[in-house]
This record gives structure tokens, sequence and C-alpha cells, in this order.
């Protein structure tokens, strides 16, 4: 355990009472900022690149945003996508200043760009991730839903970067990330041989999302939609991989992959997945931030901070809230801050497992009972007052 | 916000054309010419020219750049002439001789605004040499053909001493007006230039000082300058730079288009996502009103724009801003005055804000016991301000859980 249980039960409450009380105690935990939205390809699931084209976020803006971030202290990951982000020419700069500002950055890139000096700059950047994305075990799927030639990059991105991750002793988390839909879906264990030859060391999978700037739109006659016969294939194939993940990992599941299943049938509901409007937000590269579509305001304009407060937030928030077809993107949700009880009794599971000496357990809890009284206090407040 | 949007139907009084993005000098302010922006053909100026006309637009101004680089600029004059325009023509005066003094007079045009930085020396450390001698020489020319000529100003560290000196030389030369634009940052690619020429604090004070007698000896020389209002808060834009403002008048009363044609809210704001049209794409009556356009204010009138001092907006000063008998009486005193008269403030708002809460809490009917109880919670929880909006239902029910949760850590504290 990294994270002292303390420091977790205290994010898990603030994202708990942000939720339930509309108003950010909690900053984001997953930040995506999308840094430009040029890209080597064109990918046909894929909406970035037929939206939004000819922005792109200075340098100057970015570095405010970390700087903001920095600031917050609060435990978030910064995933730099785009488009492709090493079309940029800055890239390295923009990592380079996050990790002098100790953020934890992360990188998806779909590879082309990544010949042998950028793998090892890469390596060497202080980045706490890269992802490559891979959509398909064989040459041809992935061609076919990408561009011809791009299987053949991704593959040797990977085993370029294992190789100067080797030779350099340490450096990023080396990961694939796999959309999963119609064209795939047979081929989704195959990947897991592919990459493990390479030297990857964490696989992602997460269902295709449909609608572009509303996630919840996800209407079943959609392309890529896994459906009919698909759906059996599916579930073999989660059946294998579970077995394997069971027995020698690699997998990391952020959520119980059968409900992969039940989204793709389209029965998934809010009882088996929520979405937690305060855990995630996407910083567009016109430097608008959004969740779930809808705008909370431009940084350009009035910066991260005043963002995450705007009425537009508010607005966009409350629609999360009414969501009533999730969409399974897990970094949007924190179902370990979704009930109260359960936090308490993580806590309390965490802090007897933690080596401390019984004396000092008790201050613990003390400190505990302290935040949960803060937002008692806030809550009476707001009571007496109406 | 009402009276706003009863205004929005409107078309702006004034249109300001960057004409083309080349210059012939290389001032140390300004980055324009690294910008190598396409330019429009004279037809299409000529049909934007039309446009703006017959929508009711008054004046256009063509700027740049240096506007007299553009073999057509004359043609271009004469034809807004002829649209019942007036005319106004912004340039550093280095390309007028005797001919295109002429040519400008033939032309109809009505004003020109030359800029000028100070004395000679100033002049041409800022703008390259001999650009002071033909700056003034072109001056010179205009009024002999009775041409009206204006004087720009930028202040910044380089010339905040020579103002006044700005104001005799345009006496001497004729002009009717002096502008005075501080330094910004609008022009420049490389934005840490800033640093150069914003005015150190201590200048600011002094710059204050100036400022007064600027307006003293162009009342006595009958110069007209900006509203004294604007040009009294120049020092505190220099020492603070402008706070997040919420729009202005300017948004609907001028209309800014670059040299590649694209029109935007205003110079602030010239930016991707704030574009507005494109005057080579889309006709002028269609782009100014447009949803897009109406978006985009709306978008500035909820987030706020970055605020700006431009002297071309200089009007909306007289009503909008500070008072300055204030600021100036804040500037002219010490650091260790000034610091006391903040803290007396807060003190004194502090005190009336905490009477009227506590007036407010004491009204109710309790036992003097519990409103004293009343107004210490509160001093105790004023720091508290979070607006959070929940339903008593909703509030009951969390508070229910949270006391069971305290409960359940209650018990390990006793269990241990
Ligand atoms: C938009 S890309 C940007 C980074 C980079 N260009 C790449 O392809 O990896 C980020 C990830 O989103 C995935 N993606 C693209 N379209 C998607 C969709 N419609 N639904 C779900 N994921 C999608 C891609 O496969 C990729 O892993
Ligand atoms: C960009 S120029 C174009 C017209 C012409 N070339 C000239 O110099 O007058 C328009 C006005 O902007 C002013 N200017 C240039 N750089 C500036 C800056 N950094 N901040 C404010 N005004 C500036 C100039 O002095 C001039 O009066
Ligand atoms: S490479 Fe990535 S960003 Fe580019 S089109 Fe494909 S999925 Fe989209
Ligand atoms: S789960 Fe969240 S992000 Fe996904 S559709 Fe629902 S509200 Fe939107
Ligand atoms: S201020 Fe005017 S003259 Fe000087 S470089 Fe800029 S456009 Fe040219
Ligand atoms: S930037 Fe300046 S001109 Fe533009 S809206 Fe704001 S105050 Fe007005």
């Amino acid at each position: 355990m990294n994270k002292s249980c303390l420091k977790k039960f205290e994010e898990n409450l603030a994202y708990h009472f942000s939720e339930k009380l509309n108003y950010p105690f909690a900053m984001p935990h997953w930040i995506y900022i999308s840094l430009s939205h040029r890209c080597t390809y064109n990918c046909q699931m894929c909406g970035v690149v037929k939206i939004l084209q000819g922005y792109e976020l200075p340098f100057k803006i970015v570095k405010d945003t970390f700087d903001t971030i920095a600031h917050w202290r609060w435990d978030c990951v910064i995933t730099l996508t785009g488009g492709e982000p090493f079309l940029r020419e800055d890239i390295f700069k923009i990592i380079e200043y996050g990790v002098k500002k100790k953020l934890k950055i992360e990188v998806i890139s779909n590879g082309a760009l990544i010949n042998k000096g950028v793998a090892e700059k890469i390596i060497k950047s202080g980045l706490r991730n890269i992802a490559i994305s891979l959509d398909g075990a064989r040459e041809e799927t992935h061609d076919h839903i990408r561009e011809k030639g791009a299987f053949k990059k991704a593959v040797r991105a990977l085993q370029y970067l294992s190789a100067a991750k080797k030779q350099f002793g340490r450096g990023p988390q080396i990961s694939v990330w796999t959309t999963i839909m119609k064209e795939n879906v047979a081929e989704l264990f195959d990947i897991i041989e592919l990459v493990r030859d390479i030297g990857v060391e964490c696989l992602v999978y997460h269902p295709v999302i449909v609608a572009q700037d509303d996630m919840q739109n996800t209407s079943p006659d959609a392309p890529f939609w896994v459906r009919g016969d698909n759906i059996r294939v599916l579930k073999e194939q989660i059946d294998k991989i579970v077995d394997y993940r069971d027995k020698y990992g690699l997998v990391a599941f952020l959520h119980d992959p059968y409900l992969w299943i039940k989204y793709f049938e389209n029965t998934l509901t809010k009882d088996d997945w929520k979405c937690n409007p305060f855990v995630f937000i996407n910083i567009g590269p016109d430097g608008e931030i959004r969740s779930c579509g809808s705008s909370f305001g431009n940084i350009k304009d009035i910066g991260l901070d005043a963002c995450l407060t705007t009425s537009l937030a508010d607005v966009a928030r409350a629609k999360m809230k009414q969501c009533t077809r999730p969409c399974l993107q897990t970094c949007w949700a924190r179902p370990e801050a979704d009930y109260l009880d359960e936090i308490v009794n993580t806590f309390i599971k965490d802090l007897n497992q933690e080596l401390l000496p019984e004396e000092r357990k008790r201050i613990v809890v003390r400190e505990a009972l302290m935040l949960l009284d803060k937002y008692e206090k806030l809550i009476k407040n707001r009571l007496s007052l109406s | 916000m009402k009276s706003l949007s009863k205004i929005d139907y409107l078309f702006p009084k004034e249109v300001i054309v960057s004409v083309t993005s080349r210059c012939n000098l290389r001032c140390r302010m300004c980055d324009i010419w690294k910008s190598k922006k396409k330019e429009l053909t004279t037809e299409i100026w000529k049909r934007f020219i039309d446009d703006i006309s017959a929508v009711g637009v008054k004046t256009i101004v063509f700027s740049g750049g240096e506007p007299l680089l553009r073999q057509d600029i004359f043609e271009l004059i004469a034809y807004s002439r002829e649209k019942k325009l007036n005319v106004c023509l912004t340039s550093n005066g280095t390309l007028i001789d005797n001919d295109i003094a002429d040519k400008l007079l033939s032309s109809g045009i009505g004003v020109v605004n030359i800029s000028l930085e100070g004395p000679s020396e100033v002049h041409n450390y800022l703008r390259g040499g001999g650009s002071f001698e033909k700056a003034v020489a072109a001056l010179e020319k205009l009024r002999q053909r009775g041409i009206e000529t204006t004087v720009a100003t930028v202040v910044s560290r380089y010339n905040y001493r020579y103002l006044k000196e700005v104001i005799k030389f345009a006496d001497i030369y004729g002009a009717t007006t002096v502008k005075f634009q501080p330094f910004s940052n609008l022009f420049l690619e490389d934005k840490t230039k800033r640093d150069k020429f914003f005015l150190l604090p201590q200048q600011c004070e002094y710059l204050a000082e100036i400022i007064e007698s600027v307006i003293y000896i162009s009342q006595k020389r009958g110069i007209s300058t900006n509203p004294p209002s604007y040009l009294r808060k120049m020092p505190l834009y220099f020492r603070k730079g402008i706070r997040f403002s919420k729009g202005c008048k300017a948004l609907f009363y001028s209309c800014p288009v670059d040299s590649e044609g694209n029109v935007f809210p205003c110079w602030m704001l010239a930016r991707k996502d704030m574009l507005i049209g494109n005057i080579a794409q889309d006709r002028f009556e269609k782009l100014w009103g447009s949803n897009l356009h109406k978006e985009i204010k709306r978008k500035i009138f909820s987030y706020g724009c970055p605020g700006c001092m431009m002297s071309c907006y200089d009007e909306i000063f007289d009503n909008r801003h500070h008072n300055s008998a204030k600021i100036r009486k804040l500037l002219g005193i010490s650091f260790y005055q000034r610091k006391l008269h903040n803290l007396a403030r807060m003190l004194k708002s502090f005190i009336y804000f905490s009477i009227l809460r506590i007036r407010f809490y004491t009204r109710a009917k309790l036992t003097f016991r519990n409103k004293l109880k009343r107004v210490f919670t509160h001093l105790k929880n004023r720091k508290v301000r979070i607006n959070i909006k929940i339903e008593k239902k909703e509030a009951e029910r969390l508070v229910k859980e949270i006391e069971k949760a305290k409960r359940v850590l209650k018990q390990y504290l006793e269990e241990s």
C-alpha cells in the first residue's frame, strides 16, 4: 500500500460528498489533455480528427494548467492524448515541465512516430506510463481500422520502447490500449500473447464509444457495435482473458469485464456502473473543458480552477448524474467512493493492515472523525439556513 | 445584460481593418511583420466596403502592418469615400513623401494617424534610425495639404518620461489629437518581451504625475487626448495589469478585421476560437449577428475576457472605470501608508459585516445565551463560504449516514 489509508479516506469522502452536494470538494483524478487534434491517421471509429480541426493548445496554456494542477496537491493523473501527441514538436518540453512539477503524466499514442530515438527519449523522460493503441492481434484487422502499415508501426514502437527500457534499466510502464469493437472481438485474447512476447507490462481493454459529443447516445445500430453472434464470441474471449489474468496478470481490469456484455446488449444501468462527474475532465485542444461532452468553460478565458465551479459545470454534472446509459469509460467512475459505509469499511480494513502502533491508529481514526465532522457541519449549516 | 441585448442586433459604428501584415519598419514593440499573413485582393476589400456602408457603418480605419505598402490603398480609400465612410489611416509615416501626400489628398482621406514615440532619440531607438525625422516630416507635409493628422504613442518604460514632449510635438506639427496607448502584448509574438516594456512599480508613481501634467498641457494647448479617466488608469495598469473583466461596449460598436479577412469580437480576442468568420468567404451582414457571433459574445459575457486598455476603445473608460481621485491618492502615498490604508479598509468592512450578521442572528427570539452561542458558532464557521444546493430531505438522509459512519469509527476507538 503506497497511499496512507487516511489520505485515501479523505479523497474518497471528497468524491462522495462532491457528488452528493454538487460542489467540487474533490479535484478531478483523471485529467485528459488533448494537445492537438492533428493526427497521423484518420481511424474509422475515432472522432477527434474529424472535429475541432486546427486547434492546438499553446505551450503557455499547458504550462499554466500544469502549474494549477501542481498547486492542488491532489492525487491526479494527467493523460496527454490527441490526435497524435508526438506530432507536436514541444511534446517533450511539455512532459519535462510536468515531470519537473512532480505530476504523474501518461501519454497515449498510436506509435507511428516512435522510432528508436524517440523511444529512448520517452523512456528517459520521467513519464509514468506510455500507452500504445493496438486494435487487433492480426495485421489486417488493425490496418483495416486504422491505416495500412499502422500495425507494423505500432508493434515496432512497442519493441523499441521495451528494448530501450531494458537498456536503460527503468522507465515508464509500457502498456497497450485496445478498443473493443465488432471488428476485433475474436482477437481480444490473441492480443495478450502478442504483446506479452514483446515485453509489454500492462494491457487495458475498453469498449468502443460511438457517440462523439454526448457519451450517452450510444446507439445499438452504430458501426463497430458488438451485437448478435459476436456477443457470444465476446463472452468466450472474456472467459479466456479472465482465466489468463488470474494466472499470469498482465491484463488490468478497471471494472468487471462481464459488464462489457451488458454494455453491448444495452442492458447496462446505473446500478451496475455509476459515473461520478467529479472524477474526470477532458481539456480539448481549443481549451474547452468537457466531461461527457458538456462544456464547463474555457481555460483560455478563465483558467482551470475557475472552470470547475462555473454554472455551466453544474449543468454538465447534473446531466451526468441523470445518465441512464453508462458508457463504461472506466476513468469516469470511482465505485469505491459511491457509498459512505463502504468508504468507512475500507478505511478500517486498510487501517488494520497498516503496521502502526495502536496509539497512532487511534489518532488516525480521530482525524477521520474530524473529516466527517467537517461535512456534517456543512450540511447542518445548510439545513439551518433553509 | 438587458440593455446590452437591446443593441445586440445593431451593426458596428466603426471597422478597423488591417490590410497587410507587411511592414517596412521593425519596431521593438511590434512583431506584426513576423506573422506573414496572406492578403486579400482589392475586389474583396471593395466588396467588404460595400457591405459595411450598406449596414450603416460610419468609419473605417486602415491599419496594418504598414498600410501604405499596399499599392491599392489609395483606391480603397477613394472607394470608401465614395461610399460615404469616414476614413482614417494609421501609418508610421516613413513612406509619406510629397507624392504620397498628394495621392492621399486626392483620395479624399479624412484623418491620418502617425505613430510618434517621443523625442528623436527615443523614437529612433524604438522604431529604427531616421524614422523620427520622416514621421515629423510626414506630419508637416500632411498639414501643408490640409489633411487632419493625429498622433499615436505607445507608452512604455522607454518613453513614459517624454509624454509631455509628444504633446508639444503634436502642437508644433499641427496634429489635433494624441492618443496614448499603454504597451500591450497584443502585437508581440515573444510575450516575454513584456517585462522589458512594462514600467517598474516605482516608475508608476512618477507616471501618475506625468499624466496629470499631460492632461493639463493638452488642455492648455488645445490638443485632445484620451479621456482623463483612461489616462489616470494607466499607472494602475502597469502596476497590476488588467483584472479579468466581463467584456465591454467595444464588442458592439467596433469590429476588427485582420489582413486575411478574419473577423473577431475585438483585437484582444483575435484568437482562433473567437473567430466569427471570414469576409472573403461570407458577406459581412451574415457574419455580424450570426449565431456564432452571438455565442461568442455570450461566452465573453459569461466567462469574461482578458480585459484591455486599447486606446481605440477608450471612450468606454469614461463610465466604466474606478474613481480616479482615489487611485491617485493611493499612488501618491508611500508603501507603508498604502498597506495601512488597505488594512484599515479590510478592518472596516469586516466590522461592518460582522455587525450586520450579528444583528441578523440576534434578532431572532432567543435567550441571550443562545444568541451569543449563535454568534460564536457563526464566527467560527464563517470561513466556509461554500454554496451547496441540496434538498432538505436529502440533507437529512446524508446527516444520518454520516452519523452512522461516525458511530462505526467511535466503536473502533472503544474496542481497541
Ligand atoms: C483518440 S486516441 C488518441 C491517441 C493516439 N492517437 C492513439 O490512437 O492512441 C486515444 C484512444 O482512444 C481510442 N479510441 C478511438 N476512438 C474510440 C472510440 N470511438 N471509442 C473508444 N475508444 C476510442 C483509441 O484507440 C486510443 O486508444
Ligand atoms: C501596429 S501599428 C500599424 C500601423 C503603422 N504601421 C504604425 O506603426 O503606426 C498600429 C498602432 O499600434 C501601436 N503598437 C505597436 N506595438 C504595440 C504594442 N506592443 N502595444 C500597443 N500598441 C502597439 C503602434 O504604435 C501603432 O500606433
Ligand atoms: S491514431 Fe488515435 S487520434 Fe488518430 S485517428 Fe486513430 S484513434 Fe484517433
Ligand atoms: S457514464 Fe458518465 S461519461 Fe459515460 S455516458 Fe454516463 S454520464 Fe456520460
Ligand atoms: S508598429 Fe507599425 S511600423 Fe512598427 S513594426 Fe509594427 S506595424 Fe510596423
Ligand atoms: S478584451 Fe478589451 S475590448 Fe475586448 S471585450 Fe474585453 S475589455 Fe472589451
